[in-house]
């Protein structure tokens, strides 16, 4: 087969140049070791051509081996022989590849291992995945460990849970384990695989063999390589195929090709599928990730597929930092071409919901409109920057982030109005100072004593009843954007996090222990030492407290949150600088670089890792001073361009090429209609005079910004709140309540017409306070249709539509 | 009633002497006030309980009374604060200190007396006589049947023995039939030697049943995910019978009664099946098991039949009219096997949540509990359960011990001799030797009274 893609691959290499050879070959893996009579490597001959366009080449090369005595090569397969070293040579066209060949121990069989051998068959046959015997009940009264998490448990249960059951030791081809496997019996899951397959010999040998335990000698797989890292390939008719080589690496240093045991999946099968034995397959131009999962380890490289069309990156495209570089880098990489600038009003108020969440004046737009100075889009942000309200943004980003909300009644909750209320202006007060954020953080988890009196220790008290796990997992996700939920039951199953992680982290929160003071609301947080360290549920035993994906620090006796806190914000740990340069980047494109920004996981890759490994840097190089990195965010080209589409970047939501359309915030939604009709409006549970921005425990009860998608605050998920549209949001605003008073309320139009301004004058004000743009001639025309003629009452009326239907409009509720 | 005795109280409670006495007023209640009024009060009332008073105590709980005067063993109470059983008390921290759990106990034992004027109350439930060794023959005259020149029977070839999954002893002659490899091998207990063997093409017995009189053998199993049945020999010819039931599964679960008319079975299929034996017609499909059902017997009097699933669920039917008697709930995993005291009266059912359970079958509650198989701290499941004629019991545990236990339930000895698990136990027709079958394949013959292995079957 897939020396029948190679011919069309070569085809269309033929049909756009005479002669396109390759730059180079290469043999993969370059050093092949053979240990053991069953051992195998699967070969991959890979041709790089010009702009580093990667061609599995393996059936159409030439492969030999130097010595053939000690392998034979069959079928992409190398096998053993005999013992003896030598090489295996590739050619293809003019180039040569080589790689050393070792065969050691030819005849040794290696006794069938179940956690070697046949645990990772009931991965790769898809047994214990969570829909089938993997579920938490099992399946048909079968239960596995989610994928394998729990090797002795699966034994006992395979072996000794229904005795006689499952394996037949007299007749071992006919235990039950195998006539189910192939469909030989019913079998809800159907026929996993054939009776001739590796798979079904690997469970017959080891039933053979008496179904042994292993010994503690089967050493652990440290991690597993994907070959041959990152593929660029070109959109082709047929297309194109690249296979893929998984290699494990052992504790004990052995090292096994495991192609044919991992599983793959592909975070976009549109641009990159790859099947069952590790076959990847080019789809339409794009970005891909695609991963193989072996033992609880998980591993993706990138596929990048060009446009099939010639592409010339067009010269010239200004740079105003190094955001743009990355960016740009990255796009011409993809061959994706930016959209142009946006135009100063489009910027005018994009920046200005951004950042201070309000749209600007008329006074405001007029003059920058008018500004012809280089530096005016600069100036602007600087003065932004400066304004209260950029406060009152980040106090409410951080409130949604720390669940800054009261406690609900009778739950025992230790998150009385009163600790809301200075856990928010302390808080505030951070943003207000710039605090670093690295410096906030360690105040956080040091956090302790009164929760009225003392507001950092509201990070340890909780609207909900306090739960050691939850308290960890939402740590873990607020601070490193990590979501470790699922181990706590279960070894991550697309992620690096195993219950050893979980349980090694929720062991530094063991300790915390609240008294109630005689007021009621008052309660006490303090860590009692001696508690250190969370029982494992599999071991049934305390584990050392360890630090998420780092070290097990030796903290016994001692309040571990220092050197918690310490290990947290130190640059080693790069998950918390990402963590944060992605959330202030998500905020002013709508979409992270990881996205959701709470969902970091091997399985969810960053779209430009670059860039975000250069904007981590950089918070930690400004000290975690937020402000200059939003100053760069701002200035760069990639955050000023339009939101208009051209052919190349159409497609592209996730690489910055254009600004994307996005839902206003619930909250500036609001405040942006108010500032539109210049009135006040009404927040439940608030006075009035406040804007949406600034309340102290979110708006999550109030009505219109609940439609709206407002965080309610009741998890530390980026996904509390909401920004899609939907048909209450619609409704509201045509007639909803608050909206329709607010309309009311307005003065706008009324004292305009007092004070004599022309009809026409009254429009263009209107939508400047709306939209930040002047009407175009058609709306002019349109709208001053409806007015001229009519009497005063009527004329009132029409103005009124005006506004109302502005606010109705599309380009209202979106920043673009 | 209750109301009555407790005006009882009320007026005697001027002669009785405070001091020696446990009282709910003076011991009890200051324990609950500390740890368990918290949940436990008029207005709150977790579960339905209010250990605030104790009139409401002695009303009980949603799931029932939570004290049995007299028996703390059987008090609710008391078990789930010692985390014998669940819901554990108080939720999710240690238990009590002993002291206290001490006291508890005291009180229940004592009669539940509630202030220094109480006096001892007495269960309303009747007592069981644990000692009382039942007639050997519970009411049916045996046979000695011994199997008379069994045909040769041709298996295929195997590469070691399958666990012992059934096992089974005549209770009138030295026969025993063990499972073997698609056939059933008969065993004479005295001279250890094998007597032939019984055909069963349909694959792995996983029951074996001796009918009372010992003329009858029941095997049921079949092959996994396929098909499963009944099939009874003639002990003394070997000649099949009857073959029962069509399963889609194997058997894991089955029994005739007494008087020979009724089979019943059941498996994964989580019905309760009970046919006639004489024309093999089913009489009764009854749905009422949550999952696999994995243990059944009937009662040596042939009116009950006792069926026990994978997840604890314990059933006692009229396997005539097919209606529930009782609904035993105890056990909270997988129930193995059980046995009835040839009386009737006694049930004893063991589980894989460690426990051994005798219920009294007159008035349908457990009289008794105990944990044979302790491995460290936890309780180790029960894989096997067999009562000797005298009423004492043997058990296999999963701590690869096989245990010897008095009527009432007291540990006697263990037998330890096992690399892997011990499957199945059973005692030979005299009651003085224990068969235990293993993991390994092999019938390990076992002396409680001298603590000494005798023998293995066939060697």
């Amino acid at each position: 087969m897939r020396w029948l893609l190679m011919i069309g691959m070569m085809a269309v290499f033929a049909g756009r140049t005479e002669a396109v050879k390759p730059m180079e070959l290469k043999v993969i893996p370059a050093e092949i070791v053979l240990s053991g009579q069953k051992d195998r490597q699967t070969i991959v001959v890979q041709a790089v051509y010009e702009g580093g366009i990667t061609v599995d080449v393996t059936a159409n090369a030439k492969i030999k081996l130097a010595n053939n005595r000690i392998a034979t090569f069959q079928d992409d397969v190398l096998r053993p022989v005999a013992d003896g070293k030598g090489h295996l040579e590739a050619s293809f066209g003019s180039k040569k590849a080589k790689a050393s060949v070792k065969v050691t121990q030819s005849s040794a069989q290696r006794p069938v291992s179940f956690r070697l051998d046949v645990e990772p068959v009931f991965m790769r046959a898809g047994c214990n995945s969570g829909s089938c015997h993997g579920s938490a009940r099992g399946q048909d009264g079968f239960h596995l460990s989610l994928f394998g998490y729990d090797p002795d448990g699966d034994y006992w249960r395979i072996t000794r849970q229904m005795i006689g059951r499952r394996l037949d030791l007299a007749v071992p081809e006919k235990s039950l384990l195998l006539e189910k496997s192939i469909g030989a019996v019913n079998h809800s899951g159907g026929e996993l695989f054939t009776k001739d397959s590796e798979y079904y010999e690997t469970i017959l040998n080891w039933i053979k063999a008496g179904a042994p335990d292993d010994g503690d000698d089967v050493p652990d797989v440290t991690g597993i390589e994907l070959h041959p890292g990152k593929l660029v390939c070109k959109e082709t008719t047929p297309p194109q195929a690249h296979q893929m080589v998984v290699m494990a690496n052992y504790e004990d240093g052995s090292r096994r090709d495991i192609t044919h045991l991992a599983v793959y999946m592909s975070n976009n099968e549109g641009t990159a599928s790859i099947d069952e034995d590790g076959e990847v397959t080019v789809g339409q131009s794009g970005s891909a990730y695609v991963f193989a999962r072996f033992d609880k380890h998980t591993v993706g490289t990138e596929v990048v597929v060009l446009p099939r069309e010639s592409f010339n990156w067009p010269k010239g495209i200004p740079e105003h930092n190094y955001i743009d570089e990355l960016v740009f880098d990255k796009l011409e990489k993809l061959q994706i071409v930016p959209s142009e600038l946006s135009t100063d009003e489009e910027f005018m108020r994009r920046v200005y919901l951004d950042v201070v969440g309000l749209p600007p004046t008329v006074e405001e737009y007029e003059a920058f409109v008018a500004d012809t100075s280089e530096s005016k889009r600069e100036s602007l942000v600087m003065k932004l920057l400066e304004r209260e309200e950029f406060i009152d943004m980040w106090a409410m980003k951080w409130g949604e982030l720390l669940q800054i909300v009261e406690g609900r009644q009778n739950n025992n909750s230790t998150r009385p109005l009163k600790a809301v209320w200075s856990y928010y202006y302390y808080v505030r007060e951070h943003v207000a100072q710039n605090t670093p954020l690295d410096v906030m953080v360690r105040e956080l988890i040091n956090g302790g004593g009164s929760n009225l009196h003392s507001p950092q220790s509201n990070f340890y008290t909780s609207p909900e009843q306090f739960e050691v796990q939850k308290m960890a997992e939402n740590v873990a996700q607020q601070f490193l954007g990590a979501r470790i939920q699922c181990a706590q039951c279960h070894n991550h199953p697309f992620d690096r996090w195993t219950m050893d992680d979980y349980y090694g982290f929720t062991g530094f929160f063991e300790g915390l222990t609240y008294k109630k003071a005689p007021d009621g609301r008052e309660v006490f947080v303090r860590y009692a030492p001696g508690k250190l360290g969370s029982e494992h549920p599999v071991y049934k035993e305390k584990i050392p407290v360890k630090y998420l994906g780092g070290e097990t620090p030796d903290l016994e006796g001692k309040d571990p949150r220092p050197a918690l806190a310490e290990w947290m914000t130190s640059p080693d740990n790069e998950l918390f600088a990402q963590n944060f340069a992605n959330r202030i980047w998500a905020h002013f494109f709508g979409r992270g670089i990881i996205d959701p920004v709470d969902d970091v996981r091997i399985s969810n890759p960053p779209s430009n890792s670059e860039l975000l490994a250069e904007l981590s840097n950089r918070l930690v190089q400004y000290d975690y001073d937020m402000k200059k990195l939003v100053e760069d965010i701002l200035l760069s080209r990639t955050y000023q361009l339009s939101s208009r589409l051209n052919d190349s970047n159409r497609n592209d939501f996730q690489h910055f090429s254009h600004a994307y359309v996005r839902r206003l915030l619930p909250e500036v939604m609001l405040d942006t209609i108010s500032a539109a009709t210049d009135t006040e409006a009404t927040i439940a549970n608030y006075p009035k005079g406040l804007r949406a921005t600034q309340l102290f425990q979110g708006g999550g009860r109030d009505n219109f910004l609940r439609t709206f998608g407002a965080s309610t605050r009741e998890s530390v998920c980026a996904c509390e709140v909401k920004t899609d549209a939907t048909l209450a949001q619609a409704l509201e605003l045509i007639n909803g309540e608050n909206v329709e008073r607010l309309f009311r309320e307005s003065r706008v139009i009324y004292e305009r017409m007092k004070e004599g301004v022309s009809d026409e004058e009254i429009v263009e004000e209107l939508y400047i306070r709306a939209l930040t743009r002047k009407p175009s001639d058609v709306e002019r025309k349109k709208f001053m249709d409806a007015i001229v003629g009519a009497d005063e009452k009527e004329k009132k009326q029409a103005l009124e539509d005006v506004i109302w239907a502005l606010i109705n409009s599309t380009e209202f509720g979106y920043n673009h | 009633m209750r109301n009555v005795l407790y005006v009882v109280f009320l007026l005697s409670g001027v002669m009785a002497h405070a001091a020696e006495k446990i009282t709910y007023e003076q011991h009890v209640r200051p324990i609950f006030k500390q740890h368990c009024l918290n949940c436990h009060n008029p207005d709150k009332s977790k579960g339905d309980l209010d250990l605030a008073s104790y009139k409401a105590l002695l009303t009980g709980s949603s799931s029932g009374e939570v004290v049995v005067p007299g028996n703390a063993d059987a008090s609710a109470l008391y078990l789930v604060m010692t985390h014998a059983e669940e819901p554990e008390m108080p939720p999710k921290k240690p238990r009590l200190p002993e002291k206290e759990l001490a006291v508890i106990k005291a009180w229940i034992v004592g009669g539940v007396i509630e202030n220094a004027g109480g006096v001892a109350k007495k269960s309303d439930k009747r007592a069981v006589n644990f000692d009382v060794v039942a007639s050997a023959d519970g009411g049916i005259k045996g046979v000695p049947v011994v199997p008379e020149n069994l045909p040769k029977v041709e298996t295929g070839e195997i590469l070691r023995p399958h666990p012992i999954t059934a096992m089974a002893t005549s209770a009138w002659a030295p026969v025993a039939a063990v499972a073997g490899h698609e056939s059933i091998l008969l065993y004479n207990t005295e001279t250890r030697e094998e007597l032939g063997a019984l055909p069963f093409p349909e694959r792995i017995p996983y029951v074996l049943k001796f009918s009372r009189n010992g003329e009858l053998l029941l095997a049921a199993g079949g092959r996994g995910a396929h098909s499963g049945k009944v099939v009874i020999f003639d002990v003394r010819t070997g000649e099949r019978k009857a073959e029962i039931g069509d399963e889609f599964d194997v058997v894991l679960a089955a029994d005739i009664s007494a008087d020979h008319r009724f089979v019943a079975l059941g498996g994964p299929g989580k019905l309760v099946k009970i046919y006639s034996v004489a024309d093999g017609r089913e009489l009764h499909k009854i749905k009422k098991h949550t999952d696999w059902v994995t243990a059944m017997a009937f009662s040596p009097d042939g009116t009950m039949l006792a069926s026990g699933d994978r997840s604890g669920g314990l059933h006692v039917w009229d396997p005539e009219g097919g209606s529930i008697i009782f609904t035993l709930d105890a056990h909270k995993q997988q129930v193995t096997e059980m046995a009835w005291r040839a009386d009737s009266e006694l049930l004893v059912s063991v589980a894989e949540d460690g426990k051994l359970v005798m219920w009294d079958t007159i008035e349908g509650w457990a009289a008794k509990t105990v944990v044979p198989h302790k491995e460290g701290k936890k309780d180790g499941a029960v894989l096997s359960v067999a009562y000797a004629k005298d009423g004492y019991l043997a058990t296999a545990g999963r701590n690869k011990s096989v245990g010897y236990l008095t009527g009432s339930g007291s540990f006697k000895a263990s037998f330890d001799a096992f690399e892997d698990l011990p499957t199945r136990v059973a005692f030979t027709h005299d009651g003085k030797h224990v068969l235990a079958g293993d993991f390994e394949g092999r019938v390990q013959v076992w002396d409680p009274k001298e603590k000494r292995r005798v023998g293995f079957l066939g060697q």
